[in-house]
């Protein structure tokens, strides 16, 4: 236990030292020209090889008794538990830039009970005229109206667009009833989503640009474009702005406080939510680390990120040397020192590129972009 | 906050159209220099990119190469190695057959070469392929009777992402220029565009592989002196060839650079001579964005006394891209010149008296 920090070990190979250091800038202009090293100082100072998470040879951290889930291998990029035990997991999907083990599957949504003892993963059927062969979920969001019916929200990226789909979860039949397909011109490259209400939630937005080719350049820019939308049926608004990449997005148990986690800003916003739904913020928790989706512990509080340790491998995808997983636990948020604590860590070799964890009674299950899905008896 | 992005923005794109411009040598027109007696390679109309020349005369040529960005007059065509006897008065082409059960012949797209003869003098030839646009570099035993070519292992590395040209020092010992530090083509156009400079160079062998230089503005050709002294590179995007000192253990030093006005590619080293002759591209605009109506030029450049204080440079030949597109490569063999090019044909020529 104790603070992530100051685990790094510079790479064993070289890196362009002489732009990092700002006394040997000089050295670096006659080297490169000015303007590769501008160019270079930016983007290093963001996904700098050894700042960007190259956290190498990283302590090993796994839990006893842990197992891959059968059947959950093309990704279960996010991951929502309900109150019951069940898990919606989203699978398969084609994000632009990252691998895709099974590229011309469509996605899918699995379900797990974390009740039983040897959880399998359940493909659910999904009916009522949907589009399934451009389903290509991202982030999820559960919501309990007041007669118990369980909705199930799904960020979409249909030929790589966005929308939000609205499920019914029908526990008998394990199936999933397509209700609306949710589109605004203020919903574009969205991310994740956390449900407040009935049609009300709040939405990350991950990149300013669509296009592929700026979205690398606003990347490199690090240009802090991105934000976080509030949608209802009444009203669409921005309501926070400046992240650097906002990626997941969770709710605390009192549901007065928003978690928003900056991705390649390495931390995580806790935002006071007002009655009309705007957002301040209250706190930013540094993490060291590239932090993708959150959860909320239910039976403390505590927030679960699935991280990324280290982002250039992730950017750069090499079956050679895969990314590896990092699953940290905050406790104590809304203290004036939140205790951070790794939950788990992994080289690749069992686990590449972890995004998110959730906790159901003492179990938790880690999802990842495109690999495999890890089960643990904590 | 927005407006000042912009600006910065904007200067950035400015900036670097600016560099672009010396970088790929926007400016450069070619003056030619003819040879005597150049004739086009029959059979060969999809690229030359390297190739090698043994001793006793046999060129190996890597042909089809499918480069991200750079054209291709038959992209679906998987690409092949070619054998050429220059002791012949009008040497043919010939496509060597590939055995080995485990290779993919349908994705191979062969890009830098390198031979290794040992003490057996069985020959080795070593293939930069880049299948599915990843790097790997195929270890092959060449047969000569049969006129094919055996795979022996593909070689796979994390120091190995993005391979262009490697030059061979044991029969699976190689340094290789990795031209980019990304493996996807999306990142690979960004990093060349932005001349970050983070292309870098790997010595590999079965035990030991590790960076022994780096922040090239796209490392391109490697080959080495005949003593094994001195590995020489060139920097395509910095016109630059380096000459670095080699140690015992593999390291590499910086000795001298020489500068260019043309991008060059690949070298060859004379056995003889010691004699560099390198494959240039004039006018880089025209080789990253290709226009039929203002082709790619070509250039050889023959470089002698390296070592010394002041290295002989000569222009042996160059021709505005009429004839000969794209050049590569050129090497030599008993006074007469082989030239290769990225995508269009090959040439052989001649060398004339001076030469």
């Amino acid at each position: 236990m104790g603070n992530v920090l100051g685990r790094h070990r510079p790479l064993e190979w070289g890196t362009v030292r002489w732009c990092r250091r700002p006394g040997l800038q000089r050295l670096c202009l006659l080297r490169h020209g000015f303007g590769g090293c501008a160019f270079t100082s930016v983007f290093l100072s963001v996904f700098h090889r050894n700042s960007f998470g190259a956290v190498q040879e990283l302590e090993p951290v796994e839990p006893q008794n842990c197992v891959l889930i059968e059947g959950l291998e093309n990704g279960s990029e996010d991951i929502d538990i309900l109150p019951s035990g069940l898990a919606f997991i989203s699978s398969g999907l084609k994000y632009p830039g990252m691998p895709n083990f099974a590229p011309d599957e469509p996605g899918k949504i699995f379900l797990i009970d974390m009740n039983e003892k040897n959880p399998r993963a359940q493909e659910l059927e999904i009916s009522n005229g949907f589009e399934k062969e451009s389903f290509n979920p991202h982030g999820i969001s559960t919501f309990i109206d007041k007669d118990q019916t369980v909705y199930l929200y799904v960020v979409n990226h249909p030929h790589m667009k966005s929308t939000v789909e609205i499920f019914k979860f029908e526990e008998q039949q394990r199936s999933l009833v397509h209700l609306k397909t949710i589109k605004h011109e203020l919903l574009k490259s969205v991310n994740n989503i956390v449900v407040l209400g009935p049609e009300q939630f709040y939405a990350t937005r991950d990149h300013y640009f669509t296009n592929y080719v700026l979205a690398l350049l606003e990347m490199f820019l690090d240009l802090h474009w991105t934000s976080v939308l509030f949608y209802s049926p009444k009203e669409v608004k921005v309501v926070a702005k400046g992240f650097s990449s906002a990626n997941g997005i969770t709710v605390s148990l009192d549901k007065k406080y928003v978690y928003v986690a900056d991705a390649t800003a390495k931390n995580v916003h806790v935002m006071e939510k007002h009655d009309n739904w705007d957002l301040t913020e209250l706190k930013v928790i540094h993490l060291d680390t590239l932090v993708d989706n959150l959860s909320v512990d239910p039976a403390t509080g505590d927030i679960l990120a699935g991280c990324h340790p280290n982002g250039m491998k992730l950017l750069n995808y090499n079956p050679e040397d895969p990314p590896g997983s990092e699953v940290l636990r905050i406790q104590n948020v809304l203290s004036e020192k939140p205790r951070v604590s790794t939950v788990y860590t992994n080289d690749g070799s069992v686990l590449q590129g972890s995004t998110v964890a959730s906790v159901y009674q003492g179990k938790i299950l880690i999802g990842t972009i495109f690999h495999k899905t890890l089960y643990c008896v904590l | 906050c927005a407006q000042r992005t912009l600006l910065v923005l904007v200067l950035c794109v400015f900036y670097f159209f600016l560099s672009s411009r010396t970088r790929f040598n926007v400016h450069r027109e070619v003056t030619p220099v003819e040879l005597p007696n150049c004739n086009l390679v029959k059979g060969i109309d999809n690229g030359s990119e390297d190739l090698e020349i043994l001793p006793n005369g046999l060129a190996f040529i890597s042909s089809g190469l499918k480069y991200p960005g750079i054209m291709s007059f038959d992209p679906d065509k998987s690409g092949k190695i070619l054998l050429m006897d220059l002791n012949e008065e009008d040497p043919v082409v010939l496509e060597l057959g590939i055995t080995g059960s485990t290779f993919d012949l349908s994705s191979f797209n062969p890009h830098g070469i390198s031979t290794f003869t040992d003490e057996d003098n069985i020959v080795y030839l070593m293939v930069v392929n880049h299948p599915d646009s990843k790097s790997t570099v195929e270890l092959f035993k060449f047969q000569e009777k049969e006129k094919s070519l055996l795979h022996l292992k593909t070689i796979r590395h994390k120091l190995l992402p993005s391979v262009n040209d490697i030059v061979a020092v044991g029969p699976e010992h190689f340094y290789a220029t990795n031209d980019h530090y990304f493996i996807d083509p999306y990142l690979k156009s960004w990093e060349m565009h932005l001349g970050l400079a983070w292309s870098f160079v790997t010595y590999y062998s079965p035990n030991d592989v590790r960076v022994v230089a780096e922040g090239f503005d796209f490392a391109n050709g490697i080959n080495i002196s005949p003593d094994g002294k001195y590995v020489y590179i060139a920097e395509l995007l910095a016109h630059k060839i380096h000459v670095y000192e080699k140690h015992a253990n593999w390291t590499l030093t910086p000795l001298k650079s020489l500068d260019f006005n043309t991008l060059v590619d690949n070298i060859s080293v004379d056995p003889v001579t010691g004699d560099l002759w390198v494959g240039c591209h004039p006018n880089g605009m025209r080789i990253f964005y290709y226009d039929p109506k203002n082709p790619p030029a070509s250039e050889v450049l023959r470089i002698q006394d390296i070592l010394s204080k002041e290295p002989k440079v000569t222009v042996a030949y160059a021709e505005n891209g009429t004839v000969l597109q794209g050049s590569t490569v050129a090497a030599v063999y008993k006074g007469k010149m082989l030239v290769g090019t990225v995508f269009h044909k090959a040439l052989y020529c001649e060398l004339s008296q001076a030469n």
